[in-house]
Order: structure tokens, then C-alpha cells, then sequence
């Protein structure tokens, strides 16, 4: 999101509230964020690039929708005009090429109308055969969520990325020697995945989702939080969305602004200052003094703490200047006094979301087994699987593996002290010195812990393994 | 059994397989996620006590702060589910 995103967000935003008809509001709303989404898309130098990814988003939505919803809300009139005005105003945008207006049509640069006619004609066939398909749905559902974690893969395996780019660029009759896998980028892609694998992975566990058209995109490319989280749940939003204007105006314009206002200073002003200073691959390489370089690993700490947090800050605020109230990504995380509990308070939708999914599912099945395998090794395996996870999400590359493991192992080593104090404390009866740490201890605790957490940043931040190792080494003095 | 009946059971149960303290008596409302009384693993084991104890499932999505933080919300989805 650039500054001049955000104006318009605020904007939009303020507009929406001030509407005292929330149906129509609403679709005011649903609409704007779908051309928004188009927006937020960066220009590619592969053709259409930036009109197809979205649309094919679009499509993905609509084919979600009829999987996960009941026939006697998908069959509601209201959704019949929604997913027709969804699919209007997509048509409106790949129109912009007919229309002689450059700088509006080369924002999204879309193709021959007809083309957008017939992925249109197919998604709408697909659409109609799963609704039809009562109970069929389950295999699609299985379909959908293979293909989105593919296409994650493909996304974040660069070697993949730029496969992919070459591809494009044949079937464009463009130049395959120039690409590159920077080219195939999905703004927001791995937020509307999570949204989406959310609800269809509910579905799948039995849950329905009662959510009509409108709601549902709403729902999956929310404009302020669409490219940076935070994750909400489907239900919580809906809720939220229908009691949008129940609240104090005033209330929420003064927070909004508030959280804004403070997002905006730590995204524009403290991060942006520290990545100056903030150790990146070319610095790491340069600098040597040790001293030094302890000032780079905590410079990147803050600014990326300070710069993911502010863009968090921006969504909630934008989201509340509507009355909608987001869930909450970060709380003082670097105040943590250990590392699960820093893991409870930094991306903490993210973290639930890879717990709901990928954890407990894990966990449950492992302890519900007949031949229970030592609770330690199962909490070594789920511990250490689920923060590669959350590592490969970053990249699939060896230094965010290194990055996951630092933290895995992080976790267990926590979690089995926590288990030997717990025994400690249960032979020799004394729980005072667990129920009241002093103050120093508390101190070194969160010293302790932001040092460790600062320095597997150093893995996440140097792509290069060498590269890492030599800048351990020369933290702690050698060479 | 009602709702008193199972946090009364449920507490007992925690104090002695996951917090691994039989003195202690845990509160109707003491807070057990958000607070970090209860960690991410043994919230699985928490749902798997309440499935063998009282033939509840607790889903996946539903081991968060936000579906039950105490003794008592977790005693009402028991009792709602129970019927």
C-alpha cells in the first residue's frame, strides 16, 4: 500500500460510514473493493498480468462461494445482483481498453474483451455444475484447496516463479529471455488463500457458512486489510459488517484516526528511517565491526516490527473509520518474556491460523493414537513442522527453513523448561518464585528473549548461508 | 451432570494433567488461554479430556480464547452440546 492507496482507503472509508443506508454502503463498499483489488495489483511488464491475476482471484471467490453455501442462500435474489454486479464491473474494467483512456487502461492493461467473456462463461458453468452437485461439492472443495497451496508453492519457489514468467510471456508472444520471477507476483495472495482455505476448510470439518455474495467477497478482498492482513474470520467479520453502524461515529472516527495516525508513523517515519541502518544482504557483508553489527540486528528487528505493525495499524484504523473492527496482529511483542509467548503476540492471526489448521489437527491426531508416541516427541515434531510452515510461507529457501527451525527449537527448548520448573515446583512445594518473579528476572527474561528472536531475524533477513554464519561469528567476536 | 458438576471434574482434571499441581484449585472464571496458563499443546489435550470425559468434540477452529477462556465458557459449550 503506498500513501496515495491509503488517502483513497480513507477516503472511500470516510464515505462509507457517513452513508446512513447500510445496503447501500454495502455495496458501495463491494464494489470499490474490487477495483481496489485491481489497483493494489503493480503494473507487470508481462501483458495483462495485472488484469488476470485478479480476475482469476474473482473467479476462485465465486467458485468458493457456491461450494460453501447452503441452496437456500445461494438462491436468495440478492446474490443473484451481486455476483452480476461483480462480474459487470470486471467487465467495465477490461472495457478500459476500448475506451483511448491511457492512464487509466495501463494501470490494469486488459486484454481482448472476449477473452474475459469466455474465463467468464467458464467459471459460471463450473459455478452452476457445483451447485448442482450437492454432494460432489466435497471434491471440489479438495480441488480448490490443492490448487491454492500449488499455486503458493509455485508463488513463493522462485525457480517456479520464473517458469512460469517464461510461460506467460510464450503464450504473450513475448521475449522469454528477459523474464523474470519477480514478474509473477500476486499482490495479497497469500492473505485471500488463508481466507478462503479458513472457510472451506470449516466447511469441510462441517461448518456452514451462512455468508451471502456480497459478504463473502467483502469478506475475502476487504480493502485495508487485503494486502498485509490482519486474518479475520468469516463469522467475526460478518458480524462486524452488520453492526457497522450500530456504534458511536464519533467514537470510531476518533480511534480510526488514532490508530492511522500511529500506523503511519511507524511504517513512514520509524521503519523507513531504520532500514537505513537495519543489516540487509550487501551490509552484512561490508560491515565487520561487532559493535556494529549488534546496532544492525536491532535496527532490523524494530523496522521490521515497526513496519509490519504500522501497515497492521492502517488496516484496523481504515477498517474502524467503517465501523468494521479488526482483529489485532501485534501486542508489544519484543516485551514477551519468552518465546512462546513472543509467538502468542507477533502476527498473531497468522499464528492462530497455522494452529487451527495445521497444529492442533496434527497434535490431535498424534496424542488420540492408540500407541501414544512421548508427549516430547510430539511436541518437538509439531512445534518444529509448524514454524518451518510458517517459514516457507516467507520463501521456500533455505535461510527462512534456518529461520524456522531457530524458532522451533526456540519453542521446544521453552516448553520443556516450562515442564521442568512445573515438576520443580511440584517436589519442592514452593510456587512463590514462579507466581512472583522479580524484577530482574523479568527483565533478563525479556532481554533474554529479544535477543534470541533478534538474532534468528539474521537467517530471515541474509538469503546467503555463509554470509549468516559469518555475521554470528563476528557478533560474538571471532572472525 | 450439570454445568457445576463438569467444571468441578474438569478442574481437577487439569490441575492434575496439565498443570501438574493437585493443591491448586482453579476458579470458574480464572482465565486459562489468553492468560498462558494453558499452552497451544495442551489446549489439544484439554480438548481431548472433555471429548473422553463427557463425549464432546471440541473442533479444531474452536481452541482459542475467543470460543472459551474459562472454566465456565467451556462448561456451557459442554452442556449445550451435551443437550
Amino acid at each position: 500500500m503506498t500513501l496515495t492507496h491509503i488517502a483513497v482507503f480513507i477516503i472511500l472509508a470516510i464515505i462509507t460510514r457517513l452513508w446512513k443506508q447500510t445496503a447501500v454502503s454495502g455495496w458501495v463498499m463491494m464494489i470499490a473493493g474490487i477495483i481496489f483489488v485491481f489497483w493494489l495489483q503493480p503494473v507487470s511488464s508481462i501483458r495483462s498480468l495485472e488484469f488476470w491475476l485478479p480476475t482469476v482471484l474473482f473467479g476462485i471467490v465465486i467458485i468458493c462461494w457456491s461450494i460453501v453455501t447452503p441452496p437456500e442462500i445461494i438462491h436468495k435474489p440478492e446474490n443473484k445482483w451481486s455476483v452480476l454486479a461483480a462480474g459487470f464491473v470486471i467487465l467495465l474494467i477490461s472495457g478500459l481498453r476500448y475506451t483511448g483512456i491511457q492512464w487509466i487502461s495501463k494501470f490494469v492493461n486488459p486484454p481482448a474483451i472476449w477473452q474475459v467473456l469466455i474465463y467468464g462463461a467458464l467459471v459460471a458453468c463450473l459455478a452452476f455444475a457445483i451447485i448442482k452437485a450437492s454432494e460432489g461439492r466435497k471434491y471440489y472443495a479438495i480441488g480448490v484447496v490443492t490448487t491454492l497451496l500449488i499455486i503458493f508453492s509455485l508463488l513463493k519457489y522462485q525457480p517456479a516463479a520464473l517458469e512460469i514468467s517464461r510461460i506467460w510471456r510464450q503464450l504473450n508472444g513475448q521475449s522469454t529471455k528477459i523474464a523474470g520471477a519477480f514478474e509473477f507476483t500476486w499482490v495479497g495472495y497469500s492473505y485471500f488463500a488463508f481466507r478462503l482455505l479458513h472457510v472451506l476448510r470449516e466447511w469441510q470439518q462441517g461448518r456452514q457458512s451462512m455468508a451471502n455474495f456480497k459478504d463473502f467477497i467483502l469478506y475475502i478482498t476487504f480493502f485495508p486489510s487485503f494486502t498485509a492482513g490482519p486474518i479475520d474470520r468469516l463469522e467475526h467479520f460478518q458480524k462486524e459488517l452488520a453492526t457497522r453502524n450500530s456504534r458511536e461515529i464519533n467514537e470510531d472516527f476518533l480511534e480510526g484516526g488514532k490508530r492511522i495516525g500511529r500506523g503511519l508513523l511507524l511504517k513512514f517515519i520509524l521503519a523507513d528511517s531504520l532500514a537505513m541502518i537495519a543489516i540487509n544482504p550487501a551490509s552484512a557483508t561490508q560491515v565487520t565491526h561487532s559493535g556494529w553489527l549488534w546496532v544492525m540486528v536491532y535496527a532490523y528487528a524494530f523496522r521490521l516490527y515497526f513496519d509490519f505493525s504500522g501497515y497492521t495499524d492502517i488496516a484496523i484504523g481504515i477498517s474502524r473509520l467503517m465501523g468494521i473492527r479488526l482483529p489485532e496482529n501485534f501486542n508489544r511483542p519484543y516485551l514477551a518474556e519468552n518465546v512462546t509467548v513472543f509467538w502468542n503476540r507477533w502476527h498473531m492471526t497468522l499464528t492462530q491460523w497455522f494452529r487451527t489448521y495445521y497444529f492442533n489437527p496434527v497434535t490431535r491426531f498424534l496424542r488420540s493414537r492408540e500407541k501414544a508416541l512421548p508427549a516430547a516427541g510430539i511436541i518437538l515434531f509439531t512445534q518444529l513442522s509448524t514454524m518451518i510452515l510458517i517459514a516457507l510461507w516467507h520463501g521456500i529457501s533455505l535461510n527462512f527453513v534456518l529461520w524456522g527451525v531457530w524458532n522451533g527449537i526456540g519453542l521446544f527448548i521453552h516448553n520443556r523448561w516450562a515442564e521442568w520448573q512445573k515438576d520443580r515446583a511440584k517436589q519442592s512445594d514452593n510456587t512463590s518464585n514462579r507466581d512472583f518473579p522479580s524484577t530482574v528476572r523479568k527483565f533478563a527474561s525479556i532481554f533474554a528473549t529479544f535477543n534470541f528472536i533478534a538474532l534468528g531475524w539474521i537467517w530471515f533477513a541474509i538469503p546467503d548461508f555463509s554470509t549468516s554464519l559469518r555475521v554470528f561469528a563476528q557478533l560474538f567476536g571471532g572472525q | 451432570m450439570d454445568k457445576n458438576e463438569i467444571i468441578e471434574k474438569l478442574g481437577k482434571k487439569i490441575c492434575e494433567d496439565i498443570l501438574k499441581d493437585t493443591g491448586r484449585i482453579l476458579a470458574p472464571d480464572e482465565v486459562l488461554i489468553s492468560s498462558g496458563l494453558i499452552d497451544s499443546f495442551s489446549l489439544v489435550d484439554l480438548a481431548l479430556i472433555a471429548e473422553q470425559m463427557f463425549g464432546v468434540r471440541i473442533e479444531d477452529y474452536e481452541l482459542n480464547a475467543d470460543t472459551f477462556d474459562n472454566l465456565e465458557q467451556l462448561a456451557e459449550i459442554i452442556v449445550e452440546r451435551k443437550g
